[in-house]
């Protein structure tokens, strides 16, 4: 007798139907999951001077949800103003078709953009200079993948300036020493000349290879009967931070009692009255929020240059020691005060 | 397994299926087919199955109460989701919103507090300057400050950036604000966007009154809002939600996007921010529109006003995401369901079988009852109405067993009878087609009255009558009239002896035939009564057989007779000519030496006479046997026929004897020996005056039969009778005088047409004349 109860339609089968619905239905369901996706980003810090940038920017990273190990990946690269090895490494983060690049300072940015030519690797820098580097298209769209946070030079060098006047009103002749043939130069010294000359301040300016040079000249300032300035100002270049430049530089001031300021040094007993600078962490974080807005889709080189905001640190201890006068409100207005 | 079934599954096997999940939907249809389609027991009476009825019921409450169940859970789902949504996004924004005011609202009441801590009202311009430079350094925020006085307007300006790069806007703001802004009222501008750092700045400006409250003039402050960027940045709205800040005028103010905020982007054309430029704030109701967002997609949109300034946080997550908790819902609720699909399918497989096992042991063995097997019960473990079914089933297959212990008797016989019954049926129709079918006449008739009852086809066919002609008829009356005497008394001698009996009879049909038949009569017993048989055979193919057979063996003998006298007549001829020759020849020349007076004239003469007889008779002898070996030849008959006649008119005349002529025009030649046809004329017409010693009259007619030339030679004289007419074709036989005839000439005629493959035939009758036929083959 065959019928629904005969043993041969028994449900010796039906498990294995079981297991087969259950597997369609939850690979059905599964599909609508995704696989989070892991961002692979190349930092290049060009300058250990302002390594502290690539802190800032994965700290701010890691605050803005992207977590080291999770969903993003960093290969960090440090080198000290190598521009060999700044090819080398960039040249590597090309070929890995990393996801972003992020690159500071000035000199390594120039490079990252030539680096990705061809690719389509957005490039986010600090710390670089947009004058006469012709890195962006403009500010408010950079063109060609690429965007950051700019080091704003010829403003800071006028504040440096007008802090170094409020400091010491009595300054005529201010010697300018900077490394010759540093490009992002120029746009600060054009931003300086007028602004001097409408004060009635003699801008000395003094191009040197390296410190060396630098030494020499100083010493035939000091040979000379008048050594034909007042003070020393430092712009946003390369030599003023190189110790043994600093020292150099500073050493004569010392000799001749003037003050040495605009970058904040300290180098074998001798320092500077100021620094006006950005602050690196801070830029590091600029940096990171324009570098989640591409992560989220929006194309790099429509995202608007920022600019870091200046970051003052005024050295009351050697102000004090030159007999010079601080105002209330410039030390109101100074981010850091060492005494 | 009922025979539908295994051709409705052979069917569904032909439907191709190849992947599991197929083969598992398949598997699932053809158990549903078995259940549908169960009818074991009863294919041909149109059952369904209960088990199917109660798993289609089962299933169908099943499947109704979960699709309704999960319809309302999806609902359900979706509007909390909704709401959700909605009290979220609105928490979102608002908390955005607070956000951004909080700060602004913090940096006026920062600058307000800083007028009123720092007696900004009485200082002077250094103090202002000093004052607004701590100002600077304490809020990173604020770009640039200004004091502007009133009512001479002088200006105390600091900046964190260069003096040389502030430039002169803050001067420009702060003298239109002073002229436009009235006393003691605070003041937050439009967002606009710093040229060289790109950053969004708004002016804000506060009263500076002195300790009278006396207006003094205003404090004007740049702020950074970078901050407002970066908190929309900040904002989490799931994985692609957005927030962005609009104006009443629709601008964009801040958004991830910033290169659409710096193009000042009006937004009115998203649905929300066109309700937030043109709604009332109070009436406001926070809901999780699905419009087209910022980016153009379809999104779950909500908004948040600031109040003071007057913008608005817009919050947007794409409808993917913001209902993938509904549609993760439904889907797991598609898979529950299919999941409780399932067990409902093998819960109702069991609760149907628990339910239906029984009935169908039930039903087994009603089925086994049905085919006999009385010692069928079943055990059903159930305490309730259908083990008291199975009871009382039970109890009455014991009670049937008591009242049916004769059945296998009974059936035997019933067997028997029906095995009887079956003989008798084929007995009756081999019968019924042996009668109906014969090829003899058969006739059943009433043995007292000699009516016919009963008779069949060949009947009809024999009398030429319809069956119900001759149903009714007396069996004399088949007979012809004249013998019925006979016939009467055969039958009634065939009833006493009761016998049965075989004769030969004539019958006679409807239409007057006479045709002999044998009978073959008996007295049967039907159904007691006794009746007659008659079996009649016609016989009229062999009595014409007979008679051909004698007319055959009369012509063979005649043959032989005539090969036998050819062949003597040849012999004789052969050895009398010769002698003849010689006596006739030495008699005539004898009688021409002699007078007619000399004594041997005369017995000469006779001799002469004699001999030339002889000598005729001996020609006539040598013609008949050699009538078989003359050439033919092509000729016309009539020709022939005048020729002939022309030779013996003369002696016509002489004898009163006039030869008429009645030919046929169209005769075709025919293959002849002329010779020989116009011997055979000459005979018959002398014949023919012999029959007409007093002059008489000759017709001779030709005509064409089909493929026969017909001659007839007719004659008025004293016919022959038939006893004559048997004979005349015989050699020798002659009913001349002895001198007269030979005896030869018929024969030698019926030899020459018989040698040219015709017929010779004669008609004739005492008084009446005779007339000979000839017929003669065309070719």
């Amino acid at each position: 007798m065959h019928n629904m109860f005969s043993h041969k339609y028994r449900f010796g089968r039906q498990p294995v139907f079981t297991l087969s619905m259950l597997a369609f239905v939850f690979s059905w369901a599964g599909c609508a999951l995704k696989t989070p996706e892991i961002f692979h980003v190349g930092i290049l810090s060009g300058l250990n001077f302002t390594a502290k940038v690539g802190d800032g920017f994965k700290t701010k990273m890691t605050v803005l949800g992207y977590v080291e190990g999770r969903n993003i990946i960093y290969d960090h690269q440090t080198t000290d103003f190598d521009i060999t090895m700044y090819k080398m490494i960039l040249n590597r983060f090309v070929h890995e078709q990393v996801d972003l690049i992020f690159v500071f300072p000035t000199e390594a940015t120039q490079e990252a953009k030539a680096a990705v030519q061809g690719s389509r690797i957005p490039v986010v820098f600090a710390i670089a200079n947009i004058e006469d580097t012709g890195l962006v298209e403009s500010v408010r769209a950079p063109g060609n993948n690429i965007t950051g946070v700019r080091y704003p030079g010829p403003d800071i060098a006028l504040q440096r300036f007008e802090i170094l006047r409020e400091l010491a009103p009595r300054v005529k002749r201010i010697l300018i020493p900077y490394q010759r043939g540093y490009p992002i130069v120029s746009s600060q010294l054009d931003a300086l000349r007028p602004v001097a000359a409408a004060a009635g301040i003699t801008l000395v300016e003094a191009p040197a290879a390296d410190k060396e040079e630098l030494a020499g000249l100083l010493a035939a300032r000091t040979a000379a009967k008048n050594i034909g300035v007042d003070a020393i100002l430092a712009l946003a270049e390369p030599l003023f931070v190189t110790s043994d430049a600093f020292v150099v530089m500073a050493a004569f001031a010392d000799r001749h009692h003037i003050p040495i300021a605009g970058a904040l040094m300290m180098a074998e007993g001798h320092e500077s009255l100021f620094g006006l600078h950005v602050n690196d962490f801070n830029v590091g974080q600029q940096a990171a929020s324009q570098a989640v807005k591409i992560l989220k889709g929006i194309p790099a080189g429509s995202i608007p240059i920022v600019s870091a905001d200046p970051y003052f640190q005024l050295n009351y201890r050697a102000v004090i020691k030159l007999g010079l006068h601080v105002s209330e409100g410039l030390l109101s207005r100074a981010n850091e005060v060492i005494r | 397994m009922p025979d539908s079934e295994p051709r409705i599954l052979r069917r569904d096997a032909t439907s191709g299926i190849s992947s599991s999940l197929s083969s598992f939907f398949c598997r699932l249809q053809s158990i549903w087919r078995r259940l549908i389609m169960d009818k074991t027991h009863a294919p041909d009476r149109g059952y369904g199955s209960l088990s199917a009825t109660l798993l289609i019921a089962f299933l169908s409450l099943s499947a109704i109460v979960l699709f309704v169940f999960n319809t309302f859970d999806v609902f359900y789902n979706f509007r909390m989701q909704q709401k959700s949504i909605a009290i979220e996004q609105q928490l979102i924004a608002q908390n955005a919103a607070n956000t951004v005011k909080y700060v602004i609202q913090e940096k006026l009441s920062i600058l307000e507090k800083a007028i009123s801590l720092g007696g900004v009202a009485a200082a002077g311009a250094d103090h202002q300057k000093e004052l607004l430079n701590k100002l600077l350094g304490t809020d990173l925020s604020f770009r640039q400050l200004a004091i502007i006085g009133f009512p001479h307007q002088e200006l105390v300006k600091v900046s964190r950036w260069s003096q040389a790069a502030s430039g002169t806007l803050m001067k420009q703001a702060a003298l239109a604000l002073s002229a436009r802004l009235p006393p003691g009222q605070k003041y937050v501008g439009s967002v606009y966007v710093d040229q060289a750092t790109s950053e969004p700045l708004v002016l804000l400006a506060v009263p500076v009154n002195n300790v009278f409250g006396d207006y003094k003039g205003l404090l004007i402050a740049e702020l950074n809002l970078i901050f407002m960027w970066d908190l929309m940045d900040t904002i989490q709205i799931g994985s692609h939600g957005l927030a962005y800040v609009v104006d009443r005028q629709g601008r964009l103010l801040a958004f991830r996007d910033s290169s659409r905020v710096l193009k000042q982007e009006n937004l009115l054309r998203v649905k929300e921010v066109q309700e937030f430029a043109e709604g009332d704030i109070l009436t406001h109701k926070s809901s999780a529109d699905i419009v087209k967002g910022i980016l153009g997609t379809l999104v779950v949109c909500n908004h948040a006003h600031l109040l003071m300034p007057d913008w608005a946080v817009i919050v947007e997550l794409p409808v993917g995401e913001a209902y993938n908790s509904v549609f993760h819902g439904f889907v797991f609720s598609i898979a529950a369901m299919l999941l409780s699909l399932f067990l409902a399918i093998v819960a109702s497989i069991y609760l149907s079988r628990r339910i239906t096992s029984p009935i169908i042991r039930l039903r087994d063995a009603t089925q086994e009852i049905r085919r006999g097997n009385l010692f069928a019960t079943i055990t059903v473990d159930a305490k309730n109405e259908i083990g008291e079914l199975a009871d009382s089933f039970n109890q009455m297959v014991s009670a049937l067993k008591q009242t049916t212990v004769s059945r296998d008797a009974l059936l035997s016989e019933i067997a028997e009878r029906n095995k009887i019954e079956e003989n008798l049926r084929r007995s009756e129709e081999e019968f019924r087609l042996t009668f109906e079918h014969a090829k003899d006449a058969v006739l059943w008739a009433d043995i007292d009255t000699g009516l016919i009852s009963k008779c069949n086809k060949a009947a009809e066919i024999l009398f030429e009558k319809p069956g119900e002609e001759l149903i009714g008829q007396n069996i004399l009356s088949l007979h012809p009239p004249e013998q019925s005497d006979y016939y009467s008394r055969f039958f009634q001698k065939h009833i006493d002896q009761k016998g049965a009996v075989d004769d030969e009879a004539e019958i006679i049909t409807k239409t007057g035939r006479i045709i002999p038949v044998q009978i073959s009569a008996s007295v049967v017993s039907l159904r007691g009564k006794p009746i007659i048989q008659g079996i009649f055979h016609n016989i009229s193919y062999y009595k014409q057989a007979e008679k051909d057979k004698t007319i055959l063996q009369v012509q063979l003998l005649q043959a032989e007779k005539m090969a036998a006298v050819g062949q003597l007549a040849g012999g004789v001829a052969h050895e009398i000519n010769n002698p003849m020759g010689v006596i006739l020849g030495f008699a005539q020349s004898i009688v021409k030496g002699l007078s007619p007076v000399d004594p041997l004239y005369l017995p000469l003469t006779s001799i002469e006479r004699e001999a030339l007889r002889c000598k005729q008779f001996v020609a006539d002898l040598l013609t008949f046997s050699r009538a078989g070996t003359t050439a033919k030849e092509e000729a016309d008959i009539n020709k022939t026929i005048d020729e002939t006649l022309s030779m013996i008119e003369a002696q016509a005349k002489l004898k009163s004897t006039v030869i008429a002529r009645a030919y046929a025009d169209d005769l075709v030649p025919v293959m002849i020996n002329k010779n020989q046809i116009q011997q055979v004329i000459v005979n018959l017409c002398n014949n023919a005056m012999d029959a007409m010693p007093d002059g008489g009259k000759i017709t001779i007619n030709t005509k064409q039969e089909a493929q026969q030339i017909e001659i007839i030679v007719a004659d008025t004289g004293l016919g022959m009778p038939e006893e004559i007419q048997q004979h005349i074709f015989e050699p020798f036989f002659t009913t001349k005088s002895v001198g007269q005839g030979t005896g030869l000439g018929l024969s030698l005629c019926y030899e020459i047409i018989h040698k040219h493959g015709g017929v010779i035939e004669v008609q004739s009758a005492a008084d009446f004349g005779s007339v000979f036929t000839i017929r003669l083959p065309v070719r």
